[in-house]
């Protein structure tokens, strides 16, 4: 009893002492805003800025997150009807969160643990904003393109495959530097480093479905308990 | 008074209203019709043959049918039995009454008996090939029995010396060139010239590559000679059956594929498949003939069988699914038309069917495990269909449109009717109605074909509009930009802190 009021005490103090103030409009610092912007054309000077200066946002990453995981939605059934393949009782939206963000969250973890074997000087959020905010070109060129998927016709597909080609070449080397900015590695470090961070998640999804697997064995077995048990009685 | 008259004339009215209306007939089959969306999903649909009659042998005359195997009809309607175990071929005529039974042939001047023979043939001119598998040769005789040629076994040294020769299925061309199809003969059909001579084979099926076959050759590059010989060798599917249309174009079919496609080929005078099928914006592959959905067992997905394949004369392929019973029939461009049949004993199922013929506008099963001819007749949803879709291929979009629509009260899951009425608004390039038609009937390539020309027209008509709306757009994200920048604090000349 005790206990709880001693917590709810705690509590107390804690919303009293803390500076809400630091989280209103005027006293943000605005020139985080910009920062994924100038990550995409300069991304040395930009992740390393982010890494020591502390222009990294936790808030925009997640808003970055967030927008990659609306343009999958809206692409599902907006984009135009010939590129379309998609039927509309088909959508789930879990594995179009996955199609989004998934692969991403594979990699901050996975690159997290490699990186901390590998003596890399990135920490975990740290790893998380770089990540997110290299994805920008992606956003950026996700609405154009689905714009445009809805105005061109079959024989312009070419134009639409480039686009998105090169918007995700873009997200990818930026992942790259970011990797060699945020750890402080050399060029050779990098590339070691990403290639373990691609096995670490193959070896990671490969755990996930023998969970899986495993959960849906006993969730079975629990049931064929439990249905046994009731034929008994 | 007047309000009687009123009432009468009212009542009839609304009654003779009615018989105006057309009625859509439902009919009751032994199987549940369905056919496969344009996802390659099943869907119901209305059954388009039902069973007129199941006839037996002795129903038409000839004694009751031993495991018959083949079944053809000719040109002037004459039935030829190929019934294997009585060892006998049976010809009817169109009216499904016995008109010969041949049991033995003239040979040199001798009479032999005929030894399971497993397929039978004839040219619109009479002459009758028989498949006498038994004694490993194709006889070319006439309708007496009299026989005229002989077809040994080719001597070549592509086939070798101990491999017994088991010819089952013939066809013969215009020419009298002659091609069968061998029991394990996996290099392709044996044809032979219309004097008897071995002239090669012709249009073999593929090795497909799959992963075991690739890597199988992998080490087979590595092996040494007597290790390859003890290896498995990869060689292609042989036919199960084929047939000749009035073009001297081959169809075959064939059991089972890797990929399951494929699965029924015309082949031109080189051996070459010329099927052509929709390949642009398709949500799957349409030379995969067959059952799209398969079933399972013990784990193991069980495919379409072919066991045979006709044309007829509109180009419909029907072609025959041994393993549940199903004839699939499609159009010359893969179009999926119809799928009857269902596995059982019920009339209008089918045990073991071994060929599908059609006689005028009825198409004739023959079961081997039960002996019979199950003769089926088109519904009228059936008729309507194969009239509309001869108008299409035609090309006579516009007068087609009527028909379909009928279809469409019938099915209207029908995407063939929904493309064939977008593509007679393209016609009269009304684009807005045909767009929206191609869409319904989820044809990606006319779409985009009638919205090339839609926008075309827009661009035409708005242009200045759409270069105005264009350059007002440009200066408002530039407004926009500089807004977004100034609110965040950044002056545009100061250039501290910014990213270009």
């Amino acid at each position: 009893m005790t206990i709880a009021v001693q917590f709810i005490k705690s509590l107390a103090v804690f919303c009293r002492e803390y500076d809400w103030n630091r989280h209103r409009w005027k006293n943000l610092d605005k020139t985080k805003i910009v920062w994924p912007f100038r990550v995409m054309v300069h991304p040395f000077a930009g992740f390393d800025e982010m890494k020591y200066s502390g222009r990294g946002s936790l808030a925009l990453a997640n808003i970055i997150m967030l927008l990659l995981f609306l343009e999958q939605i809206l692409s599902f059934s907006s984009t135009g009807f010939i590129f379309n393949k998609n039927r509309s009782e088909d959508f789930n939206i879990f594995l179009e969160f996955l199609k989004a963000d998934g692969i991403l969250l594979l990699w901050w973890i996975s690159n997290w643990m490699v990186c901390t074997l590998l003596d890399g000087e990135g920490k975990l959020k740290e790893i998380w904003n770089a990540t997110w905010y290299s994805m920008m070109p992606k956003v950026m060129f996700g609405l154009p393109i689905l714009l445009l998927s809805r105005i061109f016709v079959v024989e312009e597909a070419p134009f639409i495959a480039i686009a998105g080609n090169v918007a995700l070449g873009w997200s990818i080397l930026l992942l790259l530097i970011s990797v060699m900015v945020t750890h402080q590695y050399t060029f050779r470090q990098t590339i070691l480093a990403s290639l373990l961070t691609l096995f670490c998640m193959t070896v990671l999804v490969f755990i996930i479905i023998l969970f899986f697997s495993f959960f849906q064995q006993m969730l079975m077995f629990l049931e064929t308990l439990y249905k046994e048990f009731l034929s008994r009685i | 008074m007047k309000g009687r008259n009123f009432l009468s004339i009212l009542l009839t009215a609304i009654i003779a209203a009615g018989s105006f209306t057309n009625t859509v007939h439902a009919v009751s089959t032994a199987y549940k019709g369905y056919i496969y969306d344009d996802f390659g999903r099943s869907i119901p649909a209305p059954p388009p043959y039902i069973t007129e009659t199941v006839l037996t042998g002795e129903a038409c005359g000839a004694g009751s049918f031993n495991a018959p195997e083949d079944l053809y009809i000719d040109g002037h309607g004459n039935i030829f039995i190929a019934d294997t175990g009585n060892n006998r071929i049976i010809i009817l005529d169109s009216n499904l009454k016995m008109k010969q039974v041949l049991k033995e042939i003239h040979l040199d001047g001798m009479k032999e008996p005929l030894n399971g023979p497993k397929g039978v043939f004839a040219r619109n001119t009479g002459e009758l090939y028989i498949a006498d598998t038994g004694n490993a040769r194709v006889l070319q005789c006439k309708q007496d029995g009299t026989v005229e040629k002989v077809f040994e076994k080719p001597k070549s040294d592509l086939i070798p010396a101990d491999l017994q020769y088991k010819p089952e299925k013939i066809v013969a061309d215009s020419a009298g060139a002659v091609y069968v199809s061998a029991y394990g003969m996996y290099q392709g059909l044996v044809s032979y010239d219309g004097n008897g001579n071995f002239t090669g084979f012709f249009g073999s099926n593929k090795v497909e590559p799959t992963f075991q076959t690739m890597a199988l050759m992998f080490w087979k590059k590595l092996f040494t000679k007597e290790q390859r010989q003890a290896m498995v060798r990869i060689i292609p599917v042989e036919y199960s059956n084929i047939y000749i249309d009035q073009k001297d174009f081959l169809y075959t079919s064939t059991r089972k594929t890797e990929f399951s496609l494929d699965e029924v080929k015309k082949l031109n005078a080189l051996g070459v498949n010329v099927l052509r099928y929709q390949k642009i914006g398709m949500l799957y592959p349409h030379n995969n003939f067959g059952d799209i959905e398969w079933d399972t067992e013990k784990g193991k997905f069980i495919d379409s069988k072919f066991g045979d394949v006709h044309v007829d004369s509109d180009g419909v392929i029907s072609a025959l699914d041994t393993e549940r019973s199903r004839v699939f029939q499609y159009d010359q461009d893969c179009n999926l038309m119809f799928i009857f049949g269902d596995k059982g004993t019920q009339a209008g199922n089918f045990l073991q069917p071994s060929a599908v013929e059609k006689l005028d506008d009825r198409y004739l099963v023959l079961d081997t495990g039960r002996n019979t001819i199950t003769v089926m007749k088109p519904t009228h949803y059936a008729q309507i269909v194969r009239q509309a879709t001869n108008l299409y291929n035609e090309g006579h979009y516009k007068e087609s449109v009527g028909l379909w629509r009928e279809v469409l009260r019938y099915n209207s899951n029908y995407s063939l009717a929904y493309k064939s009425i977008g593509k007679a608004f393209l016609q009269e390039e009304n684009y807005v109605e045909a767009m929206k038609y191609f869409k319904k009937g989820e044809d990606r390539a006319a779409y985009s074909q009638a919205f090339r020309e839609y926008r075309k027209e827009l661009v035409r008509k708005y242009f200045l509009l759409y270069l105005a709306l264009a350059i007002a757009g440009v200066w408002l994200i530039k407004r926009l930009i500089r807004l977004l920048l100034d609110l965040l604090g950044f002056r545009r000349k100061t250039k501290n802190i910014m990213f270009w």
